[in-house]
């Protein structure tokens, strides 16, 4: 390195005490937002102000795994003198290497630091009065218990509860049977802004919405498909299977508009323009069909609706999807004939397919593309998600634990429309509203809600717009049972006492469930007694036994029958039917049509009068170091890579707009506004605008602060899960 | 006790995650904005050939270290299997290392008061761990060797002839990294001795020619 | 912003350690002229001399991260470090300048502690015009060690000829501190030269003239063994005002021309040379933040 410092500039450590540029240690509550909380937020010392001692022994080490992501990394949590100094993989995770990404890292700073509430407090006009957490829960039981008698005939509604994504799968049960048992059927799935699509259509065709196979199959496939999947952002410790399978000349394909650092681990890119990947499936269909490389007799035994497909796919010509997807028509072409010619391809689908309104069409197209070429059942084939694992099972112990004719329950959509109506009276807010698109639109749909109760770490915007906060703990200090995209179940346990009076979610469900349900609730007092309840009514999960799970680095992958059995990887459908009613793929689904492709709504090339004047096609994403707009925007270790927000376009398209690298631009859509930077690179396609959303204006820390992305994003769904990408909006210098 | 500790940095398999920059910092405890290792890329190129250079880089562990040189309180020590390490008990935060690297590798942290740098993770590398950074690499672009020869796959590293502890196998010229060229080195205070003669000579010239002119008889005086 | 490891304090004890050394130079030289045969009260420079030194210590023990771990350096000896072995040269360079100042006790001093007096005596009693030589040897090596220290260092700013600018600084430095209380001298030797504006400004004038040699080798030196974005940190923005303004023209020029003036009335004198210890304090500092940005 020539002498240039690397100090990086877009960190700021102003409000953790003990860091100060030159000078001493500042000792002092550290005040967040504009909420005076003194008395609840107790000053703790963020990690490494006060130590240089690294003597690298722990005094023991627990088997954890991180609550973020669906890769489930196992680790093992270092304690020493009772805190957690550092965490590490697990060495034995067969699916990771006993590698970590940065963000299960940052949680070793997020459990200490000095920003996090971990008394429950009680808003006071515009301060919080610190509460004990006994009179919290009886403040939600009371107010719950007071709707129901207050409308006796309609209070199903009532009551709605946004989920997050959970920390053990024992928060996320006892969560629902407290809140199902006691006749409120509202709770809001976080996989409306993830890859609900993409599980419903799987479901709908297959009969499951999880990955049809595991990731070592990989290596025994001929051909990778992987379909906006950014691995090298939300999957990093999967990364090296992709090596491992090129190295096994396995022929990786991968689609992504942009340039990302997976790119390098891929024979082939192609760069369809976001949101048309359903027409590029189409087109890729018709040439197999046209050309007799499908595999007739899998599709004469397993696959219904292949006449209507052909009848679908016939106006998908090579051109026509050129054109659409900006894809050039030869690259077209000779993709369909070489993922013909291969016996053995798995379809690896991303989080961004679900990001469109044509997403459930899009993803039934896909899976129209493994099946008519014969490659969802068996050895090297099969269709795999970004998420894999809720368990089977899961339907079973819902109605066992759901209040006798529990009401239907409704869309988010429908909820929101409720609470502006004022028909809502208590919400359990335990995520983020800043998820949502068009994110004012929920903020004001919430502000009507009588009582809003936030379960989270931090004086945050949902912390603005609570009654109540009743905060949770995080994974060091929570035990419990939590699925990952291999279908494995790993076992966390506790490796700290929960600070302050926080509680795990299990826990609070657990109590309030106790209080509402009117004697109905499951006795159960401990993670390991949820868990052991849903084993018990949960088939796949029966062998799944807690001393099994103790001891598998790995985890172990359901379907898992009894508890000499092994687990089952690869291939799902083992005795080569799925899970639909005949046993076959359902390319036709009632209701949903046939399978087609039409413009993202708001795209600029839709049909509309005001598309002209959003020429531009907007995107966003993750960043490998944030887990979205959650509480890693609370981590300064991830600040540090944090870049702030900025709006990512091609050279070409800045130049037609006169614009240069660095300069301050608008970004607009049909919904409003943001002011950023703009980034020139060559990775993205010209026409479209790319920015990371994980930011938002709460957050103490430069690069991780910054407007609400999702507060421009126009409020479109297809039928499922909300649109994040591909329709208009506008860059103009600022 | 390991042989030659070496950790070969491959970039063709990084995916700039950051990984090992956190990792580094929690197991050394580095505080917010000290990162002992550092991450960096920037774009190169105009598309399709364009492309973004990572690099993920920790003081070089130089043969002939400066910063062992310079340090006045015996706290830069260079191990006998090359390690370079900074012996934070010993430190008392002077400087003089950070002016002395010519790499800018130590930084000075100022809520812990001393310089901090990479000290190849001695306290795991001596139980038979590997460094953090090594340990948590989701892609295994950071691979550590204890015998000091790369592997086979990995021909052309920069580092690897002059026996560097820490070798890059890159995709472009080092240069493109800011990497310094040549390969670190000589130590920049080795030639010191002809930076106090061109003080000393000249000053030894005026003293002698000062004292001679100024003597003068007493009587003189008045 | 690149953060800057040695800032002010540093500066203050390179000029410290410059102007003790450098006004030891002089009290010695001053001591063999006079033969200390007359007690003269202008030796009150010499007094001065242990504090200055003490004080520039002090800074350098307050800049240390870790502070109260001061006294690890001195459990410690480098001979590669340039730090190191100045270190030493200053400890003993610090007794030097106590036993000094001792000698040269002003007797108003020495009446308030008569035991001192008789000390004092004694000690004049040894050559100390021997002990002023050799004593001048070491606070030589003092002044270019300041100049070693940055040079040996890989900041391409600090290029060898530091050491000789250092030298020059501190010597002239060190003048000006000891012709500032000789202002008010009448004394004169038979020839009617006043021993401080025929003797020592001469040597003065001299000095300030090497100092200005030295630093325009230094600038050629940087300007063409060095990208010029080095230097230009140094010659240009607000470090330039310092640069020019204060190291250049208030630290050597003024001064140097001022010598040249036939009546200079006494006040005019002592504005010079706190003029010129100014500009000597900004040329370290301005070199170093010039070289760490």
């Amino acid at each position: 390195m020539n002498k240039e410092k690397k100090i990086p500039s877009e960190c700021d450590q102003r409000n953790i005490p003990g860091i100060t540029r030159r000078g001493f240690l500042k000792v002092g509550a550290a005040v967040a937002g504009g909420v005076a909380v003194t008395p609840a937020l107790q000053h703790r010392s963020a990690i490494g102000a006060m130590t240089t001692d690294v003597s690298g022994k722990s005094d023991y080490e627990v088997d954890s795994c991180c609550q973020f992501c669906q890769a489930r990394c196992t680790t093992k949590v270092q304690v020493r003198d009772g805190r957690v100094v550092n965490v590490y993989g697990n060495p034995g995770n067969e699916w990771t290497m006993g590698t970590m990404c940065p963000k299960g890292q940052s949680l070793v700073e997020l459990t200490y630091s000095p920003h996090r509430i971990i008394y429950p407090l009680k808003r006071e006009g515009n301060s919080w009065k610190r509460i004990s957490y006994g009179a919290a829960l009886d403040m939600v039981a009371d107010r719950i218990l007071t709707i129901k008698r207050d409308f006796p005939k309609d209070y199903a509604h009532r009551v709605v509860h946004f989920a997050p994504l959970w920390d053990s799968h024992e928060s996320e049960i006892a969560c629902k049977a407290a809140l199902h048992l006691a006749g409120f059927p509202d709770t809001c799935s976080p996989g409306d802004t993830c890859i609900g699509s993409s599980s419903t259509a799987l479901s709908l065709c297959l009969g499951s919405g999880v990955s049809s196979t595991t990731l070592d199959e990989l290596k025994n496939a001929q051909m990778l498909l992987l379909w906006g999947a950014n691995l090298s952002v939300i999957y990093p410790t999967y990364v090296r299977w992709i090596d491992e399978a090129r190295n096994n000349g396995v022929e990786v394909v991968y689609f992504d508009p942009r340039r990302t650092p997976t790119s390098k681990y891929c024979n082939e890119q192609v760069m369809p323009r976001p949101g048309t990947d359903g027409a590029l499936a189409m087109g890729l269909v018709r040439i197999l069909i046209r050309e007799n490389l499908c595999d007739r007799e899998f599709i004469a035994s397993h696959v219904n609706g292949f006449e209507e497909l052909v009848s679908s796919v016939e106006q998908y010509t090579p051109e026509k999807v050129s054109e659409i997807t900006w894809v050039p028509k030869d690259v077209i072409v000779n993709l369909a004939r070489r993922i013909g010619r291969s016996k053995r391809t798995i379809l690896w689908m991303g989080g961004s397919l679900s990001r469109y309104t044509n997403s459930l069409q899009t993803i039934r197209a896909l899976i129209a593309l493994q099946a008519i070429t014969g490659n969802i059942l068996g050895k090297g084939r099969g269709i795999m998600n970004v998420r894999g694992g809720k368990p089977g099972g899961e339907e079973i112990f819902d109605e066992m634990y759901s209040a006798p004719k529990l009401a239907s329950k409704l869309n988010f959509r429908k909820v929101i429309y409720n609470m502006e109506r004022e028909r809502v009276n208590l919400l359990l807010l335990n995520s983020s509203y800043r998820r949502y698109p068009d994110t004012n639109k929920i903020k004001e749909a919430i502000s009507k809600v009588d009582f809003v109760v936030y379960r989270g770490f931090f004086m945050d915007e949902e912390a603005e717009i609570s009654h109540l906060i009743i905060p949770p703990v995080m994974i060091f200090e929570s035990d419990g049972s939590q699925y990952g995209a291999q279908r494995q179940v790993v076992w966390r346990t506790r490796a700290i006492e929960p600070l302050g009076e926080a509680v795990p979610d299990w826990q609070f469900y657990t109590d309030l469930g106790k209080k509402i349900c009117g004697g109905t609730f499951p006795d159960v007092n401990s993670a390991e007694d949820i868990f052991e309840l849903f084993r018990k009514n949960a088939p796949t999960w029966a062998g799944l036994t807690l001393e099994r799970l103790k001891n598998s680095p790995s985890g172990i992958s359901w379907p898992c029958p009894s508890e000499d059995h092994p687990g089952t990887r690869g291939d799902m459908y083992t005795d080569g039917r799925f899970f639909t009613e005949d046993g076959k793929v359902d390319l036709i689904t009632k209701g949903l049509g046939p399978i087609t492709w039409s413009e993202p709504k708001g795209s600029p090339k839709e049909e509309k009068k005001n598309t002209a004047e959003f020429p531009l096609i907007f995107t966003q994403g993750k960043v490998v170091q944030h887990w979205q707009h959650t509480f890693t925007n609370w981590s300064g270790y991830m600040a540090q890579f944090s870049k702030g927000n900025y709006a990512q376009v091609h050279p070409k398209t800045a130049l037609n707009l006169n614009l240069k690298n660095g300069d301050w631009v608008w970004v607009e859509t049909t919904l409003g506004k943001l002011k950023m930077r703009l980034r020139i690179s060559e990775s993205i396609m010209e026409g479209v605008v790319w920015m990371p959303s994980h930011l938002s204006p709460s957050v103490p820390f430069k690069g991780n602060t910054g407007q609400i992305v999702n507060s421009i994003i126009p409020y479109y769904w297809d039928k499922v899960s909300a649109q994040f990408n591909g329709f208009g909006c506008r860059l103009t210098k600022a | 006790m390991t042989v030659e500790p070496l950790i070969v940095y491959n970039e063709k398999l990084c995916i700039g995650c950051h990984s090992c920059e956190i990792a580094c910092q929690l197991e050394n405890n580095a505080p917010v904005g000290i990162m002992l290792r550092h991450v960096t890329s920037e774009p190169q190129g105009v598309f399709p050939e364009e492309r973004e250079w990572i690099i993920s880089t920790a003081c070089f562990h130089c043969n002939d270290p400066s910063c062992v040189s310079a340090c006045p309180a015996g706290a830069l020590k260079r191990r006998d299997n090359g390690v370079v390490e900074h012996i934070q008990k010993n430190c008392i935060g002077c400087g003089y290392c950070i002016n002395a690297c010519p790499f800018d590798v130590p930084q000075f942290s100022p809520s812990q008061h001393i310089m901090r740098k990479c000290s190849f993770c001695t306290q795991r590398i001596d139980v038979g761990k590997e460094p953090a950074c090594v340990a948590k690499c989701p892609t295994g672009a950071l691979k550590y060797l204890t015998d000091g020869n790369l592997p086979k796959d990995m021909p052309a590293a920069y580092g690897k002839s002059e026996r560097l502890h820490m070798v890059y196998a890159l995709t472009g010229k080092p240069s493109e990294y800011h990497l310094p060229e040549p390969v670190p080195g000589n130590n920049v205070t080795h030639l010191q001795i002809f930076k106090w003669l061109i003080g000393l000579v000249p000053g030894a010239f005026l003293l002698g020619w000062f004292w001679k002119k100024l003597s003068f008889e007493e009587d003189n005086l008045e | 912003m690149n953060e800057v490891t040695w800032g002010y304090p540093i500066a203050l004890y390179l000029f410290l350690a410059g102007l003790s050394a450098g006004g030891f130079v002089f009290t010695a030289l001053f001591s063999r002229v006079t033969s200390g045969h007359v007690e003269l009260p202008d030796q009150r420079s010499a007094v001065l001399l242990p504090f200055l030194l003490g004080a520039g210590i002090l800074m350098l023990i307050l800049d240390l991260g870790r502070k109260l771990d001061f006294w690890k350096l001195l459990f410690h000896f480098n001979i590669d470090s340039p730090m190191s072995m100045g270190l030493w040269v200053l400890i003993v360079f610090s007794f030097l300048l106590l036993f000094w100042a001792i000698i040269w006790l002003p007797k108003a001093i020495q009446s308030r502690v008569p035991v001192l007096a008789e000390w004092i005596l004694t000690l004049r009693k040894l050559n100390f015009e021997r002990i002023g030589l050799w004593g001048s040897a070491l606070a030589i090596l003092v002044a270019v060690y300041t100049g070693v220290l940055l040079s040996a260092a890989a900041t391409p700013l600090w290029n060898s000829v530091l050491p000789l600018i250092f030298l020059f600084s501190s010597l002239s430095t060190g003048f000006a501190l000891g012709l500032l209380p000789g202002l008010s001298s009448t004394t004169h030797d038979k020839g009617g030269k006043n021993i401080y504006e025929d003797y020592m400004m001469g040597r003065y004038r001299l000095l300030l003239f090497g100092q200005f040699v030295a630093v325009c080798i230094f600038l050629s030196v940087a300007y063409l063994t060095q990208p010029h974005e080095i230097i230009v940190n140094l010659i240009y923005g607000w470090i330039g005002y310092l640069w020019w303004f204060g190291a250049i023209g208030a630290g050597i020029l003024f001064p140097l021309m001022t010598t040249f003036f036939k009546k200079k009335p006494r006040w005019f004198l002592a504005v010079v040379i706190v003029v010129e210890l100014g500009g000597a304090f900004l040329l370290r500092w301005s070199l170093l933040i010039a070289g760490q940005a």
